[in-house]
């Protein structure tokens, strides 16, 4: 029973990674705050578990389907909205990607009105579940190949150009604009990447498991592992999942609510004492850079 | 008819409540430019003190609200100097003082609801003097609203005063504009820091008390909603500016109050953040903000 | 003829920082650029560069109009500039620097990146090998490892210049090369304006404060004056030239 309570938190911590190191994308790598990250996993984990509970014949050829369909749906859909939305900067960027993750969640609460399926505030039901432990290790693992491959590469210096000084990255002829939507939509579809994955995972959404609260997670996660690092949004996705998560059915209620009290202050004690998050932007092991 | 300015009138009562909570938001943004999360838990913590006053103290309204005003001053100066200053102080990147903040709110909403604490549970709220209700044009106007109202204003205007007519309402405005300079004016940018916190708590802890007699439950994640509605109502109004943001506030208690009336009770919160979206893209420095020019 | 600018214009807000600017640039020139504070200089740069859009006028830049690019389309085309106040990356190394100003030269594509394919590996090595080439010109290839930000000021100067050759420019702007430089230092960089115009067949717009430099520099000098060109000759010229020396005399000198 344990054991298959680890495995399911394991393979959760999986997902949770690859929505966080898309944010780490976002805003680790390019410096585009965005507060609105969960919604885009909602997105994703909506959309391809509708299509899986529609499809349920096809088995695991409409899982796949399903996967693909939403990474290309919330690469398309963030490119549209980050277009009118990136004009603006920093603290109003993030102002309005957490806008947009609340108009996304009461959406998702209301989803019932057109496809009663959804399940609206009730939450959906009776996804197939399809995603198991090896699926989710397969795909972490080229998310994390993939990344790594793309940020030493010109369009990760370009990336980082833009997060160091958007005007030097003018002068270096970067389209700084262009490769912002680029980086924007790319993080989202890691995000939509893991919402289906974590659809099939557990088998039941609801819209609260993309509220404001999850993408302020993501957000923690980063900054708690270093920004412009994936070694430490890998490791800090983990450590938050299994720590956050993992002690819930170990230990007893009346610790558990102190737990909730512990962790903001160890926040806050972190952020004083390592405020570059416990990996700086320092890579280990075959993620370091090649120059 | 009657129903649309009865509305009005609600959209006048939220809009007050919103007003109170969003002041701090602006000041605080103004003057360190942090988004402090864990304004709206102040505000939770004035509902409760207020709370605490009527229900155990047995204090009477009005001394509720300074007890709750009084004791939210001296709680955001204390986390203001644990766990702000210390980083202000380090000059550590500004998403550090922002997660710092989610931190602090995290920390207000889960040590409430221990148990020992308040709980994590609904409580009802007192209603320490009686409700009237007159009618006047066709209106229903209560004892409640038009007390709301009063204090509203009336923390407005003293806030206004010390603002514009007071020697550290100017160096507050002048550490806003630049904390360096202010500095070298012999300001004590740190205190300024500090009195704005104090500011913005009194004025939560206020509209803490104001929010529990007119929609009478409170909890201890009460204060996420209406902070971040205060916080849109502030960045609405253009962030930093003192009139901007009250009349943010109204704008955003009309459209909730109005969106729950005629569309959907469960769409107010998309309608408000749509409309803040909007507006940012069109001016981007609010409806009453000055427009900043690019520096290279 | 590399450059032609005709009826510029600017303002921001009363202010009118740059008008009825003309100005013609001959290839393989090295023309300088000079005035009081705030005469609108560096102003003239953001405008050719793209930064600031005109209010009206033109700029063409080998038969090409250019006033309404964007600031990368221009460095696309050939433009590329130094900026008064540095702007390095600052966090990352010396290296860095350089390599990103290669960015916009390269042309593998996204899938190739993704797969690190030979050809990519063919294009980040030859990319490499071109910048340590830039490095060892301007004697930093000791310090390719090492964040820009802990490099000496004079460093970060000639990182900057080496930055913008980098990217392959027809014609340079550089706004100010020496400023905060020692007097050795700046000897050095003069020398080496001469020798990357020549090896990289530049044309070379300067801005430049000190009378020293430019004199010693510049065949043509323009002098700039509340957002007027007020005179534009040789050095001899521009000495001798009432208007200039009013100018200068008239706020910066007089109170000295």
């Amino acid at each position: 029973m344990i054991n298959l309570y680890i495995l399911q938190i394991f393979s959760y911590a999986c997902c949770i990674t690859i929505s966080a190191l898309g944010l780490n994308l976002i805003y680790g790598y390019t410096g585009l705050f965005s507060l609105g990250h969960a919604s885009f996993m909602g997105i994703g984990a909506y959309l391809s578990a509708l299509l899986t509970k529609s499809f349920s014949h096809y088995g695991y050829l409409i899982y796949i389907g399903a996967i693909i369909f939403s990474i290309i749906f919330t690469f398309l859909i963030s490119y549209l909205i980050a277009i009118p939305i990136l004009k603006l900067k920093s603290d109003y960027l993030g102002i309005a990607t957490l806008g947009f993750g609340i108009i996304v969640k009461v959406l998702l609460d209301n989803s019932d009105k057109v496809f009663s399926q959804m399940g609206g505030p009730r939450g959906m039901l009776g996804i197939p579940n399809f995603t198991n432990l090896p699926i989710v290790l397969f795909s972490l693992i080229m998310v994390i190949l993939f990344m790594r491959n793309l940020i030493y590469s010109k369009l990760g210096r370009n990336l980082i150009a833009i997060r160091e000084d958007e005007n030097a990255a003018y002068a270096m002829g970067i389209n700084v604009y262009k490769q912002r939507l680029l980086a924007f939509a790319l993080g989202c579809s890691f995000a939509g990447f893991s919402g289906a994955l974590y659809a099939h995972l557990y088998c039941f959404l609801h819209p609260s498991n993309f509220d404001f609260f999850r993408s302020i997670d993501l957000m923690l996660i980063i900054v708690l592992g270093g920004l412009g690092s994936m070694s430490g949004t890998i490791i800090a996705s983990f450590l938050w999942v299994f720590i956050l998560e993992g002690l819930r059915v170990i230990l007893p209620q009346a610790i558990l609510d102190w737990r909730l009290v512990i962790y903001p202050l160890l926040l806050i004690l972190l952020m004083l004492l390592r405020p570059q998050g416990i990996f700086g932007n320092k890579e280990i092991l075959w993620l370091k850079k090649e120059y | 008819m009657e129903y649309f300015f009865q509305q009005l009138l609600n959209g006048f009562q939220l809009g007050s409540v919103y007003a109170l909570i969003s002041l701090g938001y602006t000041m605080i943004y103004g003057i360190i430019r942090l988004i402090n999360f864990a304004h709206g838990d102040i505000f939770m913590l004035g509902a409760y003190f207020g709370f605490y006053a009527i229900t155990r103290l047995k204090f009477n309204f009005f001394s509720a609200i300074i007890f709750s005003m009084v004791l939210c001053m001296i709680i955001n100066v204390i986390i203001e100097k644990i766990a702000y200053a210390p980083l202000r102080k380090k000059n550590v990147p500004r998403i550090n003082l922002l997660i710092t903040a989610i931190g602090v709110s995290f920390f207000l909403e889960n040590f409430t609801s221990l148990k020992i604490i308040f709980g994590p549970d609904y409580q009802p709220y007192p209603r320490p003097f009686k409700i009237i209700t007159f009618d006047f044009l066709g209106l229903t106007i209560s004892s409640i609203q038009i007390i709301v109202f009063l204090i509203t204003l009336v923390l407005l205007l003293i806030l206004d005063y010390l603002i514009k007519r007071t020697k550290i309402g100017l160096a507050m405005r002048a550490v806003s504009y630049d904390k360096d300079t202010a500095f070298l004016m012999g300001i004590n940018v740190d205190r300024i820091i500090s009195l704005t916190f104090a500011l913005g708590a009194a004025l939560a802890g206020a509209a803490g008390v104001l929010y529990g007699i007119c929609y009478p439950q409170i909890y201890p994640y009460m204060g996420v909603m209406p902070g971040l509605k205060a916080f849109v109502a502030a960045v609405l109004g253009g962030i930093g500016v003192i009139s901007g943001a009250v009349l943010g506030s109204y704008i955003i208690g009309m459209v909730e109050v109005f969106t729950a009336a005629f569309v959907s009770s469960t769409f107010r919160d998309a309608i408000a953040f749509a409309i803040l979206i909007i507006v940012l893209l069109t001016r981007p420095q609010g409806l009453f903000g000055k427009e900043e020019g690019i520096k290279l | 003829m590399i450059l032609k600018i005709e009826n510029l214009n600017k303002s921001f807000g009363g202010l009118k920082a740059v008008r009825n600017f003309n100005l013609l640039i001959n290839e393989g020139e090295l023309c300088g650029l000079i005035g009081p504070n705030g005469a609108g200089k560096t102003t003239v740069f953001n405008l050719i560069t793209g930064f600031y859009k005109p209010d009206s006028g033109k700029i063409i830049f080998k038969n090409r109009d250019i006033t309404n690019l964007l600031p990368h389309q221009i460095v696309h085309l050939g433009i590329s500039r130094t900026f008064q106040n540095l702007r390095l990356f600052n966090n990352l190394t010396v290296l860095e620097n350089l390599l990103f100003a290669f960015n916009y030269q390269i042309n593998y594509s996204i899938t190739e990146s993704l797969f690190h394919t030979r050809n990519f590996q063919k294009v980040e090595k030859e990319i490499k090998e071109k910048c340590y080439q830039f490095l060892k010109l301007f004697d930093l290839e000791k310090k390719a490892n090492i964040l820009a930000k802990n490099l000496p000021y004079g460093e970060m100067r000639k990182l900057e210049i080496a930055r913008a050759l980098a990217l392959n420019p027809k014609l340079l702007l550089l706004d100010e090369p020496s400023c905060g430089m020692t007097v050795g230092e700046t000897s050095l960089l003069m020398d080496l304006i001469k020798f990357i115009k020549e090896k990289f067949n530049l044309t070379i717009f300067i801005i430049e404060h000190q009378m020293r430099v430019i004199m010693n520099l510049c065949k043509r000098i323009v002098v700039m004056d509340f957002g007027e060109i007020i005179a534009e000759g040789t050095p001899e010229e521009i000495q001798n030239n009432p208007k200039v020396i009013a100018a200068y005399l008239g706020r910066e000198y007089a109170f000295h």
